[in-house]
């Protein structure tokens, strides 16, 4: 698949606070790449380079065949960014302010009233197009915000905590609309402390804590990093059960509850089989076991933990 | 030319409507002082003022009977503090409150170049106040020419000119000046301190300078003056251009 960014041993220093540390991504054309980190971990930063809005101290990033360090005007033009805090002006009439930006972008009259119109009605803000900003709830803010990073129809769109202030309609709204673009061969980056949003949303993401911790997709990284994936109950002979637990290979870990067994289990939807023949053969009698739906998020506290305690 | 940041700052200033009120009141109470001043100037009072102009402009053969009119050309090189002063409260909090408010990077990650975007600001705080103070010049000139027959003597057609040129000059250097605190410091109570701290002695030097210089000159200094002024609003210009980094911009500052 071709790719559209590439990101080669990026590192960024402020002073003696070094930021990012060798980064090195690849993100393919038409996908929504998540970015994931603890507070201070450089998710901000590696998109404002992304964005040309700040240098690498080394590194380099190529967007679309156009390499960061010599082509930011080129870069500037085929992406679109929504920052972390709605950066419009309160003054100027929501109009206004995305006629500007337009302006801003050289998109040509009558071509620029035309997007402007077709996007906000896109995102239910017509009636409010004479409105000043300053009149508006955050989340219609977020809406223009928005609506000013797509004003230029960009390839690659870069998305930090975008759906903050939003109601639940205009999230899902706004998560359709991400599907669809992606569909269309538009780049999505998105990065959020939803982690339900980047389960749902992204094809890959990497988290990041200074340097890349892990890179992979949502559903291989709930298997690699649940704690527990399988839950086992048991009427009786529980120490006998805990006994052969301990000797399957396929059990990495385990936990008694009460009558219950929580289990981590290498590749659950084969082992489980395994697991209830060996149980069955030893006459236990099983009341019932599950696989267990593991949320991103305990995934990902998991990971963090082993992080911290690996530090 | 950056014609769009210019007229959103244009839309921006005039969306508050008691600060343009405010704007507009100090020129005219400088218009209006500068007439009654003049109107009333009494020639007994003027012996100092008259004595000085003949012993710094052996040229201007100043009669007792025109001391108002020597009053009256000083008041005309004051209103030069009018484009420097004018524009200076909002120049200096203009790049610092869209980092504050978040819309700069919004702009910036736009491709718009650095040249472009400070000269659309330059200009649209710049345009305003040189307009109001040719206007006031005019009015001026209009009271100074008809009330004072001797006027063409003490207002020849250079020094109106130079004075003319020089109001969008002192202004742009004063502007840039201000735009270059404003993308330097952290919040707006110090780029409005820095402000007055930096432009202000500046351009009182220079204003000083201008109106000393064209008391007891001839018209090739007002060409002087006018041509140091152009050189220095032009130098200013690409220092500001240097000194505006987006990474710093960005990255450094406080709320």
């Amino acid at each position: 698949m071709e790719t559209v960014i590439q990101i080669e041993n990026l590192c960024k220093s402020f002073g003696d606070n070094h930021v990012l540390n060798n980064i090195s991504l690849s993100i393919p054309k038409g996908s929504v790449f998540g970015l994931l980190g603890p507070n201070g971990a450089g998710k901000t930063t590696t998109m404002r380079i992304m964005s040309c809005l700040i240098e690498p101290t080394s590194g380099e990033i190529t967007i679309l065949g156009k390499k960061i360090s010599t082509n930011k005007d080129d870069i500037r033009r085929l992406i679109g960014c929504v920052t972390e805090s709605p950066g419009i002006y309160d003054k100027l009439s929501v109009w206004d302010n995305l006629d500007f930006i337009a302006a801003c972008h050289d998109i040509p009259e009558p071509k620029r009233s035309a997007r402007i119109e077709e996007l906000l009605r896109q995102f239910d803000l017509w009636e409010k197009r004479d409105a000043h900003a300053s009149s508006l709830s955050k989340g219609m803010k977020q809406k223009v915000s928005i609506i000013s990073a797509l004003l230029h129809d960009p390839d690659v769109l870069f998305f930090d905590e975008v759906t903050a202030n939003l109601d639940p309609v205009s999230i899902r709204k706004l998560k359709d609309m991400i599907r669809n673009w992606a569909a269309n061969g538009k780049t999505i980056i998105f990065c959020s402390h939803v982690l339900s949003e980047i389960d749902e949303l992204c094809n890959e993401f990497a988290i990041i804590r200074k340097h890349v911790i892990s890179l992979t997709t949502p559903q291989q990284f709930r298997e690699e990093w649940s704690v527990y994936n399988v839950e086992l109950e048991l009427a009786s002979h529980h120490d006998q059960a805990e006994r052969i637990l301990a000797q399957m290979p396929e059990v990495l870990s385990h936990q008694r509850v009460d009558n219950r067994f929580q289990i981590k289990i290498d590749n659950p939807d084969t082992s489980n089989q395994l697991l209830l023949k060996q149980l069955v053969s030893a006459d236990i009698p099983v009341t019932y076991i599950e696989k267990l739906s593991v949320s991103l998020e305990d995934s990902y506290l998991s990971l963090l933990q082993k992080v911290q305690e690996g530090k | 030319m950056p014609t769009h940041v210019i007229k959103r700052e244009w839309k921006e200033v005039f969306a508050s409507k008691s600060l343009l009120v405010t704007n507009l009141l100090a020129p005219l109470i400088i218009l209006g002082l500068a007439i009654l001043t003049t109107s009333s100037a009494q020639n007994a009072q003027l012996e100092f003022i008259l004595n000085t102009v003949k012993l710094m402009n052996p040229m201007l053969n100043v009669l007792d009977s025109q001391g108002p009119i020597v009053i009256g050309r000083f008041y005309f090189l004051v209103f030069l503090i009018v484009p420097a002063m004018l524009p200076l409260t909002l120049a200096t909090s203009s790049i610092i409150t869209e980092k504050m408010t978040g819309s700069l990077e919004t702009v910036l990650v736009t491709p718009i170049s650095t040249k472009q975007f400070l000269l659309g600001k330059i200009l649209a705080f710049s345009i305003p106040s040189v307009v109001v103070t040719w206007v006031i010049q005019a009015i001026f000139l209009v009271f100074i020419f008809t009330s004072y027959a001797d006027a063409a003597l003490f207002f020849p057609v250079t020094f109106i000119a130079s004075m003319v040129v020089l109001a969008p000059l002192l202004s742009l250097i004063a502007v840039t000046l201000s735009v270059i605190v404003s993308s330097r410091v952290s919040n707006i109570s110090a780029a409005q301190q820095f402000g007055i701290i930096i432009v202000l002695p500046i351009l009182g030097m220079a204003i000083s300078q201008v109106i000393f210089l064209s008391m007891m000159s001839n018209p090739l200094v007002y060409m002087a003056i006018v041509l140091v002024c152009s050189v220095i609003a032009i130098v200013t210009f690409q220092v500001s251009v240097k000194l505006f980094s987006r990474e710093n911009i960005i990255s450094n500052w406080k709320a």
